[in-house]
């Protein structure tokens, strides 16, 4: 109703121009980056990652201390005002182990997730659009992908494959491949009777072209929700193999890494431990809470729920 | 019922033989000999890996390897551990009571404290209370189990000394370990408890119930959660596979004896016979229990068996 009046016209009549300001707020619903903005938790989530991912990359600059160099004279000294975060039982100061560790375990994070995603969408896609024996196919190898316990794949393969960062990348990232593609699949599937899709095929469209511009977009949301709590998964797997010393091996500085070589200095020198296992929880959690807020901007199933 | 059941069974072999061949897949397709890796540890001489070689079959093609594997697992025989020379179904026989009961202790608790608390949070919904569940719950699943095990360690065990550390043996022994595992599956319990029930609370039955003149309880008690549990049966299944991973972890740290200690421990010796028969078990009891819960979901509806 209040659209078949010029704006201008009402403006100029002394009306109020409905804006978001005048709209009642359970009128209005503001697009999804604005909602995201409005999250404070979300917002302060994303800070904490950007600042560890930051205060990672920037090590060298931000301590004095070499993460490798032993020092058997400093073993296990509480945290001070020079070593805040106290140093190891070789003498090496845990903040910046912690700060050079970051590269790594949220490194490695962050790689598995492509290698699982990437294949793991390809596959939900052809299962979900071409459907019969390509859908047994592909569900079939999911089914027996998800017979195993996630952590458990990882840990036979990386049983093969030996031990080192690049290994920990692949081996997460393998055994997440079936969430994506089962994901993937369910979401092409009621994709794939939308309007939209018979609309490209009748004007001609290719299959690669309807599954890749017209299908892919429109179920993006998921996809990113599901690939950011996986860093999340991601963290936590590869930071478990390496606690189990199957993964990144010491000396080299890896969160999970060290809280294995502290925790038999566990009465002595709790700090040791203290620091790595908060950074990966806080990793940990400030990913899941930015992956639940993007769920509620992005996954039109949860909007308005409540 | 019983109709449903024996797809579902019919459906699980197509499964365990694609499990079958993955792992034949993973041990004998990846780059490297395993005969070479598992003798490099003991620095091998080329006669001992040629001799272990012929004794793991592995000079035959791999047509031939991948057809006695299955015929081996056909007649459930693992072959033996390359270490202690023993049957891997012993040595898995023997190790697992210790996690069965760790992972059962784990599970109860994870339920009960999941289901109290994600009732708590739906029915103060949109309160503090809500929030401050949900905020715990995310934690619970965001914070390592090894760190958490090792923070109750340093707790209970080092500072307070109520229980042991590590070892097993009765009760006290079990606490600990159970604990870490069951508060970690905990937070994803309560989260779907929670959006299971906040759901069914805006249905029409619910509705209905009230409109009857009900006390809110009674709603609560008698028509809603009896609904809303039955999700919640789904994510047992998958929350057993999480523990069975979990019990790597915690088996190791606290010294116990299980299925996850020995898995750490065949890895790295490398005993790759090993590895693989506790990999084909646990996966096997893994779609077991999955496909219990699912008949279990089934039972409890209908639409499920019917649809």
């Amino acid at each position: 109703m209040l659209t078949s009046i010029p704006v201008f016209a009402m403006a100029r009549r002394g009306f109020a121009i409905p804006t978001r300001k005048t709209v009642p707020r359970h009128e209005y619903a503001p697009p999804p980056r604005r909602r995201f903005r409005a999250n404070p938790v979300a917002l302060a989530a994303l800070s904490f990652l950007l600042a560890v991912a930051a205060t990672s990359l920037a090590a060298p600059l931000l301590s004095p201390h070499d993460p490798l160099a032993v020092s058997p004279t400093h073993q296990f000294l509480p945290p001070s005002r020079q070593h805040p975060a106290g140093t190891d039982l070789f003498g090496r100061d845990v903040a910046t182990r912690l700060l050079y560790g970051g590269r790594l375990s949220v490194g490695i994070g962050m790689l598995a997730v492509p290698i699982a995603a990437l294949p793991g969408t390809l596959l939900g896609l052809l299962a979900g659009y071409y459907g019969k024996r390509v859908d047994r196919l592909v569900s079939w190898l999911v089914n027996v992908m998800l017979a195993f316990p996630s952590i458990l794949l990882a840990l036979t393969l990386m049983a093969v494959l030996g031990t080192g960062a690049r290994n920990v990348v692949l081996a997460v990232g393998i055994s997440g491949i079936p969430q994506y593609a089962r994901l993937v699949r369910g979401q092409v599937l009621s994709a794939r009777r939308q309007p939209y899709v018979r609309a490209a095929w009748t004007v001609g469209c290719t299959h690669t072209r309807i599954l890749l511009r017209h299908i892919l977009p429109n179920i993006l949301g998921p996809i990113i929700v599901l690939a950011t709590l996986d860093v999340g998964w991601a963290i936590l797997n590869a930071s478990a193999l390496s606690f189990l010393g199957l993964g990144v091996q010491p000396p080299t500085p890896e969160w999970g890494a060290m809280l294995n070589e502290g925790r038999g200095y566990l009465r002595d020198a709790p700090w040791v431990t203290a620091a790595p296992g908060l950074a990966i929880a806080l990793t940990v959690f400030s990913v899941n809470l930015l992956g639940d807020a993007l769920r509620d901007t992005l996954d039109p199933r949860h909007r308005n729920r409540h | 019922m019983m109709l449903y059941i024996g797809r579902r069974l019919l459906g699980a072999i197509p499964v365990l033989w694609g499990v079958a061949t993955l792992v034949f897949v993973i041990m004998r397709l990846l780059p490297g000999d395993p005969a070479a890796l598992m003798l490099s540890e003991a620095g091998g001489s080329a006669q001992a890996i040629a001799e272990l070689r012929t004794e793991l079959g592995l000079d035959e093609s791999l047509l031939v390897q991948y057809g006695y594997h299955l015929a081996r697992l056909a007649q459930a025989d693992l072959g033996a551990s390359l270490f202690s020379q023993r049957s891997v179904i012993t040595t898995i026989a023997e190790q697992l009571p210790s996690t069965i009961e760790l992972a059962l202790a784990a599970m109860l608790l994870a339920i009960a404290l999941g289901t109290a608390l994600g009732i708590l949070a739906a029915v103060n919904n949109g309160t503090w209370i809500d929030t401050l569940v949900m905020a715990i719950s995310v934690a619970g699943i965001s914070t390592p189990i090894f760190w958490s095990a090792i923070l109750l360690i340093w707790l209970f065990a080092l500072i307070l000394g109520w229980l042991p550390a590590t070892g097993q043996g009765g009760l006290r022994h079990l606490i600990l370990p159970a604990l870490v595992l069951g508060l970690a599956s905990a937070g994803a319990i309560t989260r779907l408890v929670r959006a299971s029930l906040l759901e069914v609370m805006h249905q029409d039955f619910v509705n209905t119930a009230r409109a009857k003149g009900l006390a809110e309880r009674t709603v609560l008690v008698q028509h809603a959660l009896k609904n809303a549990f039955i999700p919640v049966t789904s994510i047992i299944g998958l929350q057993f596979g999480f523990l069975l991973g979990g019990t790597v972890v915690i088996e190791t740290i606290f010294s116990r004896p299980g299925i996850g200690r020995l898995m750490v421990n065949a890895i790295l010796w490398k005993d790759l016979p090993l590895v693989q028969g506790i990999v084909l078990f646990v996966a096997l009891v893994y779609t077991l229990v999955n496909l219990a819960t699912d008949v279990a979901y089934a039972y409890l509806d209908p639409r499920i068996r019917y649809g």
